[in-house]
């Protein structure tokens, strides 16, 4: 990696339809330092994140009629999005919502990380630190 | 000495007027005089030879009887078998007696006859009713030996003269204990017991035996006869009869169904513990009465007089001995024999059971909803706190830094968790309100219309067609009008809302309403999204919503409570991208009771005819 990458902002993306959950954590990150998307609408999402690239994406798998689901294998199967790391905001029904999506897709690979609802701040920003700081986005 | 005339003419009257035929024949078998019963028995013979006459041959009998009279002057008496004038034989009894001149010399033979045809039958129909008398006849001696039996005897135990009845009949080596022979013989009466021998060919055979007295000698009886009737198919028959009854009994007393069955004149004829226990009354105050007519309900009466073949009543109440309600489900045949209606059978099953069973199934199903949703409320609750969380977040980050782009997006979503919060509240009143539905006789179209007219304008706006059916001719229902109401405006919402989402042109939500099986049937249907499995399986979960934040997740469940409060069922069927349609269905036995005015009113029929039009608002 490049010096300029390494001092680059790094970019996190919320994807969910709920306002309330998108500013809320928008504002907790940016005052973290973060660069933030948050998109409410998820047939816009892809487009939007494509142009953002980012380097996490917080997805509401959970979104009415399988817009999330959708959402996570065309993000997983985009080659611009292939470095964003995915961290999953749902509840427990996400997990085995994965599991059969996985199952149907083998070569999906699996979320990087997953955070319950209703979203606990604290452990959110743990959970998005120890994303970003893996792949070397956060210097230690 | 010679006979004086008068007398010769007297003699000569007296043969001619014997009734067997007389006649008289010389040396040369020439019949020289006959008597009137002669001529008519064989024809006039005067001065033909007697072998012509009787036997019709041209020439003399061998080993004739009359020539043998002629050379010895005996009298002879002999069975004979000749032909009459008509050509049949005829047996007879002759009598020849030699007739003397003054030398004592045999000039003529009388033959005196006795006609035996008829006699000759009489035996040959004896011994044929001997033979053939259905039941087996013996004829048995003072020592038991047998000396007489008839063919039916000697097919079915062996042809043997001389042997002991008992050897004979049963195989034994002494006489039976029982044996009527013996008794017979010892009191001169007939008797008559039951048997069990062996035939020849091993089998057993069962007989009713009855004696008779033979040949009294001075009170002495010589002989008896024994009359056999073999009854061992009849033994067979009623010991089938006798286990099939055994089986019925066994099966009509165990079987956990009531039955009743009534002969021609309603009388009960048969019932079984079940229905002593169903009804309450011991079956000797049933049996031979005719049925209580509290036990025959008014949709059974046709099988009840034979106007109908069956029926079967799922849900119908019997009295009990104490006038009390009992449901049961009722099946009547009706019976018949040779085209003609002999009576009615019924079966019915218990059902307080299943529908005690049934009420506690519904409370478990109620305690089970509450949990569901205090669960679903603390989830609910935690979201909102959450959004009120991220709201002071975000506010007081925008004040510590002076931004009043984020003091404002803080602010409003406060004021958006503090709606949700009143609009959860408003709902979760709704769901616990009125526990008890508080029914009136409604005319449950104009219920449907009312819900179509309240939502015509918004599906118009969003381009769907909206339309209500309603079947001609329901009668009003005992319903609670708001609830039924709040119902129907549920699932309009959501169909509506599934139309939108389908986000296609040309969509259509119908709500039908007709009665099947005295069952009131609310259709909701929409060509809208449909659901896919996962929330069809969470459709009536509480605070579950595809509608995000729009939704409370509260409708269906209301819904669902409002209608089971009514005694009916939610059910529903979906396919996505192709629709939904919920159904309502309320039996209209199960509707909840009216208060008592209401129900002097509607037994006074105010009410019973079906309005055709909507109703003012109520």
């Amino acid at each position: 990696m490049s010096s300029s990458d390494r001092q680059r902002v790094p970019r996190v993306a919320l994807v969910d339809d709920e306002v309330d959950v998108t500013t809320y954590l928008a504002c907790a990150l940016e005052e973290r330092g973060y660069q933030v998307l948050a998109c409410n609408q998820a047939t816009a999402a892809l487009v939007r994140l494509r142009a953002f690239v980012p380097d996490l994406i917080c997805l509401d798998l959970l979104m009415p009629e399988e817009l999330g689901t959708s959402l996570y294998v065309a993000v997983r199967h985009d080659d611009m999005l292939a470095h964003s790391r995915v961290l999953i905001l749902s509840g427990l029904d996400a997990r085995s919502e994965l599991a059969s999506l996985i199952a149907a897709h083998p070569e999906l690979p699996p979320p990087d990380g997953y955070i319950d609802k209703p979203v606990d701040l604290a452990a959110f920003l743990i959970a998005v630190d120890a994303l970003l700081h893996a792949t070397g986005e956060v210097q230690a | 000495m010679s006979t004086p005339p008068s007398q010769v003419a007297r003699r000569a009257q007296l043969l001619e007027e014997v009734p067997s035929p007389v006649v008289v024949i010389d040396q040369s078998y020439t019949i020289v005089d006959h008597n009137r019963a002669f001529a008519e028995l064989f024809g006039e013979g005067r001065g033909r030879p007697c072998f012509e006459v009787t036997h019709r041959r041209p020439q003399q009998c061998p080993g004739c009887p009359a020539s043998e009279t002629f050379a010895d002057g005996q009298r002879r008496v002999l069975e004979e078998t000749g032909v009459d004038r008509s050509g049949r034989p005829v047996h007879y009894l002759v009598q020849l007696t030699p007739l003397r001149d003054a030398s004592d010399v045999v000039q003529y033979v009388a033959a005196v006859s006795t006609d035996l045809t008829a006699t000759r039958w009489l035996q040959r129909e004896y011994q044929t009713l001997f033979d053939k008398v259905p039941c087996y006849v013996t004829v048995v001696n003072r020592d038991l030996r047998v000396v007489r039996a008839n063919e039916r005897f000697r097919e079915t135990f062996g042809a043997a003269r001389g042997e002991h009845c008992y050897t004979l009949f049963k195989g034994r080596f002494e006489p039976c204990e029982d044996c009527p022979v013996l008794m017979t013989f010892q009191d001169g009466c007939g008797h008559t017991s039951r048997h069990v021998g062996v035939a020849a060919s091993g089998a057993a055979t069962h007989y009713v035996v009855s004696t008779e007295p033979l040949q009294r000698d001075g009170g002495q009886v010589s002989h008896v006869i024994e009359m056999a009737l073999d009854i061992t198919q009849e033994q067979r028959l009623q010991e089938e009869l006798a286990l099939a009854n055994l089986l019925r009994q066994a099966l009509v007393e165990n079987t956990p169904e009531a039955i009743v069955v009534v002969d021609a004149e309603r009388r009960v004829v048969l019932t079984n513990r079940a229905a002593e226990a169903l009804l309450g009354r011991r079956r000797e105050q049933l049996l031979g009465r005719r049925i209580p007519p509290g036990l025959v309900p008014a949709r059974a009466r046709g099988v009840f007089l034979g106007r109908r073949d069956s029926c079967v009543i799922d849900d119908v109440e019997l009295s009990g001995s104490r006038g009390e309600r009992i449901p049961v489900r009722l099946t009547g045949v009706a019976l018949r024999h040779g085209g003609e209606h002999v009576g009615a059978a019924f079966i019915a099953r218990d059902l307080r059971e299943r529908k005690r069973l049934e009420k506690e199934k519904l409370e478990a199903e109620r305690l089970a909803a509450v949990g569901q949703t205090v669960a679903g409320l603390a989830h609910g609750i935690k979201n909102i706190l959450t959004g009120l969380e991220g709201g002071m977040y975000v506010t007081s980050t925008g004040l510590a830094k002076g931004d009043q782009r984020r003091v404002q997006q803080g602010w409003e979503m406060l004021e958006r968790n503090m709606g949700r919060i009143s609009s959860l509240v408003k709902n979760l009143l709704a769901f616990s309100r009125g526990e008890e539905p508080r029914p009136a006789l409604i005319d449950p179209g104009a219920v449907v219309a009312d819900v179509v007219g309240l939502y015509r304008d918004s599906a118009e706006q969003h381009g769907v067609t909206l339309e209500a059916a309603v079947a001609d001719g329901i009668a009003p229902a005992a319903m609670d009008r708001e609830g039924l109401h709040t119902c129907l405006a549920n699932l309009v919402s959501n169909a509506l809302d599934a139309c939108l989402v389908a986000q296609a042109g040309g969509c259509s939500v119908k709500v039908a309403l007709r009665e099947e099986e005295e069952a009131l049937i609310f259709e909701v249907s929409d060509t809208g999204c449909g659901m896919d499995y996962d929330v069809k399986q969470r459709a009536f979960t509480s605070f579950f919503s595809t509608k995000g934040a729009g939704g409370t997740g509260l409708g269906l469940l209301i819904t669902r409570k409002i209608v089971q409060q009514h005694g009916g069922s939610v059910t529903f069927e979906s396919t996505p991208g192709a629709g939904t349609t919920f159904r309502l269905r309320f039996p209209r036995s199960r509707l909840p009771q009216l208060p008592r005015g209401e129900e002097a009113n509607r037994r006074e029929g105010v009410h019973r005819r079906p309005r055709r039009t909507a109703p003012a608002k109520e």
